[in-house]
């Protein structure tokens, strides 16, 4: 982990501006940053953008996003991140949660104190990144032209795009680390590599455009793929095969979805307009599972890895909490706009 | 030690061969924009802030106005662009507090991530500047240490450079956004502490110049173009944006025109080569302008396939223009697909036309939107309303195919699969000096602007509506098009003389309801057969430009990947040449 700069007097500095109206996401910088993160017990961390500004403020300057964390299980929050760029994901150090990066916009940015300090590790030629994971290997960064991997800790990046159909232009959704090899998701299905990024080959669902991808947490020969045009596949065999689990679903755009850790029938998906949906048959039946949501456009899901009842549900507007392993929803304590990712220790 | 030297051969060179009375216009004309914006009377900006500060005489007045604008802090790129431009000009100037502030703004305070090629261009320019110039100890948001940011800034810049003269510019010819370019080659040519970085902007200064005076007429940026902004007032009158004031600089034939990037050109001791200068003001005969650009670059949406490479097509006249895109697509949101420009009588009236479909749609701004399809829909209609309204005069559509030969052109429009604005609109000149509507016999509407006339065949029915007092163009038919000729006075004769050959020219609308094939006879006698997204024939030859030009005119070309542009000037070529990193005459 790269040590990160602190400045005893940043807060003095920064208070000196004055923000003219309409200026609103600085204004919110100074707002937010002026609160000290303790220790991290239970780092809570939501990645969002588009949030609502807050009352009585202007709303000339619509786009406020960053990272929203919590270090109490969601009672109070503080923004953290640069609040003017989109985020999209979240990979946290497994050794050290303070340690975390964000997939944006911009490219990978990095913090070593749960995001009071931020740096960009990525150069100007890093397009969008969409998803992001950092293991043995080194960082990986999913992002609209294909992957690319610092081994180096951020220091230096390069593509890892051997095999891909269109190693230049191949759009990655997501990266999904399974035991001996890296899954992805891309806009041409599903691809894994077993050499470390050095090459990859096809793992089936050839040009499904894919928006994501998730395994059981225990027992990742179960996996999940799926798209925002064409639904939900599911594999039991680790993905030598897939099987199309779209009947039942009235609109079959799949924006996220998960494993109920404790059953490797029961899963969750959020829609695009029919908000969550719940099959305890691996997809072959589902039920609507969305009583209590007040926004249908669901973009992430998170079960509770201390609760395991609990669920969390990022929407296009807002976030919820299940305390009935998503079957009925109720609004969570911290009003956001588009929640792209949820991650809790 | 080199390029050092090329360098000053290059400035020798220049000021040897400058005409001594063009040296003294332009000196008029510098002291006329530095007058303008240390005295004028207008809102505070960062020029108008660097002009009082850098003179003596409202030096207070500048400190206080650069007080003012550094107390609140936008995530606007292009105004971090100018803040920076203002501290490298007026540095020894700055009490130590305002030095601070702008170094603190560049370490607390992101900017909104990049969309278009000019911001990329302006925020790395900007961020190699105060990396290189800011105290010892700045920091930076991006949390980089200076180094780190300076060789992020070069490797981008050096990398624009050599994929924008040897493949094309995705951001390119826009009469406004191609000033944010050129200002920031200015800059960099001034003040990069990197002689090659220095040598390299100086060229693409020139070669940017010469690409702008290719299209350029009188004070307007002539043609089609990849992005406009989106301000009616100046998509109407092509005189009033960013090159415009550049022209009025450098160049002194149109009118007046102050603009911010022109005060900070007026910093600089560049000058445009004579024969940059030649190519924009001396025009004797017509030419055909072919040139190669790349589409815009796509940040989201894999599902959006790579288009092919942009063709931009111009007839450039000496009283007027006539320009399209007839290959590839560029934007759905700024693009101006094609229209006739002229010099008017009144340099203050409007002086284009052109026809549009007003498309919108949420998915077509995924590629070049860093936001969901959710997120990129609510924030245009926020912060951009204008995308989505009938009336926008800028943005492409994937329903228009546009065939041009020289002073001719036919826009089709297949609007059967369109649900949102099915219609196309036409911006007429609000005041002509005569203008016919001839509905019942011949089916032409034709303009007279003075020295050039103009013709435009609707295909279906169509009304001319009132805007404001301005004549506007409408026709709710679903397979559509015009067709467009021009012509100058000098060629033509009078505007009787005009209308009687253009209605004698011949139309063959029999296979459009089927087919959407047209075949027209101009009035040169030329046949062109044209089909909806299908073949572009003249007198049976297809027409198209070649694969391996960059640019392909008779006053200028380039090979594609060559790195090299050759100015065909009245006393020989002249070379802009990026890998020998000189401008030479040729042998």
């Amino acid at each position: 982990m790269r040590p990160t700069r602190l400045q005893a007097s940043r807060q003095n500095r920064r208070s000196a501006f004055f923000f003219r109206r309409g200026k609103l996401p600085l204004f919110l910088t100074l707002l937010f940053c002026s609160m000290t993160l303790q220790a991290q017990e239970h780092p809570f961390y939501i990645s969002f953008y588009y949030a609502p500004p807050p009352a009585g403020l202007s709303n000339a300057a619509p786009v406020y996003q960053g990272l929203a964390v919590s270090t109490d299980l969601g009672e109070s929050w503080m923004n953290r991140g640069w609040i003017t760029s989109a985020v999209n994901a979240i990979a946290v150090d497994p050794a050290n949660s303070a340690h975390v990066l964000l997939g944006s916009d911009y490219g990978v940015l990095e913090s070593g104190n749960a995001g009071e300090d931020w740096k960009l590790i990525s150069g100007w030629d890093m397009p969008a990144v969409l998803d992001i994971e950092m293991d043995a290997t080194g960082i990986w960064a999913a992002t609209t032209e294909g992957i690319f991997l610092s081994k180096d800790g951020g220091a230096s990046w390069n593509t890892s795009n051997a095999g891909l159909s269109t190693p230049d232009g191949t759009y990655v959704t997501q990266l999904l680390r399974v035991p001996g090899s890296m899954l992805i998701a891309t806009n041409d299905g599903v691809y894994r590599s077993a050499d470390k990024g050095a090459s990859w080959r096809r793992s089936g669902l050839e040009s499904q455009p894919l928006s994501g991808l998730q395994a059981h947490p225990k027992d990742p020969t179960h996996l999940l793929a799926w798209s925002e045009q064409d639904g939900i596949w599911v594999s039991t065999d680790g993905g030598r095969s897939w099987t199309n689990r779209n009947e039942g679903l009235r609109f079959p755009s799949v924006k996220c979805a998960v494993f109920d850790p404790r059953d490797r029938s029961t899963l969750l998906i959020g829609t695009r307009i029919t908000g969550v949906m719940r099959s305890s048959d691996l997809g072959k039946t589902w039920e609507f599972a969305s009583g209590g949501l007040t926004n249908l456009n669901i973009n992430a899901l998170l079960f509770d890895p201390r609760q395991p009842d609990r669920v969390y549900a990022g929407a296009e507007n807002g976030s919820f909490i299940s305390d009935s392993r998503g079957k009925t929803w109720q609004p969570f304590s911290i009003r956001l706009g588009y929640v792209s990712d949820l991650w809790m220790q | 030690m080199k390029a050092k030297a090329l360098l000053f051969i290059l400035f020798l060179s220049i000021a040897a061969t400058q005409p001594v009375a063009a040296q003294l216009d332009i000196s008029v004309r510098r002291d006329s924009i530095r007058t303008f914006f240390t005295t004028a009377d207008i809102d505070a900006n960062y020029p108008a802030a660097t002009a009082r500060v850098l003179d003596t005489v409202h030096r207070e007045e500048g400190l206080a106005m650069l007080g003012a604008l550094t107390s609140s802090v936008s995530p606007d790129v292009i105004e971090r662009f100018q803040m920076t431009a203002s501290y490298i000009h007026v540095r020894p100037q700055l009490s130590d507090s305002l030095r601070e502030r702008i170094e603190s703004i560049w370490e607390f305070f992101p900017i909104r991530p990049l969309q278009g090629e000019h911001e990329r261009v302006a925020y790395y320019t900007a961020l190699y500047l105060a990396s290189t110039y800011f105290s010892p100890d700045a920091h930076f948001f991006n949390g980089k240490s200076r180094e780190e940011n300076v060789h992020d800034a070069q490797d981008f810049l050096l990398n624009w450079i050599r994929e924008s003269t040897e493949r094309g510019q995705r951001e390119f010819d826009s009469p406004t956004y191609a000033s944010m370019f050129f200002m920031s080659m200015l800059l960099l040519r001034d003040f990069a502490r990197d002689e090659d970085l220095r040598l390299r902007a100086e060229l693409m200064a020139q070669w940017l110049l010469a690409d702008f005076a290719h299209d350029y007429l009188n004070g307007s940026y002539c043609g089609a173009h990849s992005r406009e902004k989106r301000d009616p007032a100046t998509l109407s009158l092509p005189v009033a944006n960013g090159m415009s004031s550049i022209a009025w600089l450098y160049f002194g034939d149109g009118p007046r025109v102050y603009g911010r990037a022109q005060y900070f050109a007026l910093l600089s001791d560049f000058q445009p080569h004579p024969a940059i200068v030649e190519l924009a003001t001396v025009r004797r005969e017509p030419y055909e302008s072919w040139e190669r650009k790349r589409p815009a670059k796509q940040i989201r949406s894999g599902l959006v396939p790579v288009v092919d490479d942009v063709v931009r097509y111009t007839y450039m006249d000496p009283l007027y223009a006539l320009g399209s895109i007839p290959g590839g697509k560029v934007q759905a949101r700024e693009q101006h697909s094609w229209d006739v420009t002229w010099i008017p009588e009144d340099p203050t009236s409007a002086a284009n036309l052109f026809v549009m479909h007003p498309w919108s749609d949420p998915a077509s701004l995924l590629p070049f939107l860093p936001h969901s399809d959710e997120i990129a829909f609510r924030n245009i209609g926020l912060v951009d309303p204008y995308y989505d309204t009938v009336t926008k005069m800028v943005g492409g559509s994937p329903f228009e195919d546009v065939f041009q030969h020289r002073n001719t052109l036919i826009a089709l429009y297949d609007l059967e699969e369109v649900k949102r604005f099915p219609l196309i609109i036409g911006y007429l000149p609000a005041d002509p000096r005569d203008m016919r509507v001839d509905t019942l016999k011949s089916g032409w509407i034709s303009i007279n602007t003075g020295d050039v006339y103009i013709g435009m065949y609707p295909l279906k029915k169509f009304r001319i509506a009132d805007s404001q007092g301005k004549p506007l163009f409408v026709s709710n038919e679903l397979r559509n098009g015009v067709i467009v000729q021009v012509i100058g006075r000098n060629e033509a004769g009078s505007f009787k003389s005009f209308m009687q050959k253009l209605h004698k020219t011949v139309i063959d609308t029999s296979a459009f309801d089927s087919d959407m094939r047209i075949r027209y006879t101009t009035m040169d006698g030329e046949k062109l057969d044209f089909t909806y997204h299908g073949q572009r024939t003249v007198n049976g030859n297809t027409i198209g430009m070649a694969k391996d030009k960059l640019f392909d005119s008779p006053r200028l070309t380039s090979e594609l990947g060559s790195g090299m542009l050759t100015i065909h000037a009245i006393n020989g070529d002249v070379i802009i040449d990026m890998h020998a990193l000189e401008i030479r005459q040729s042998q």
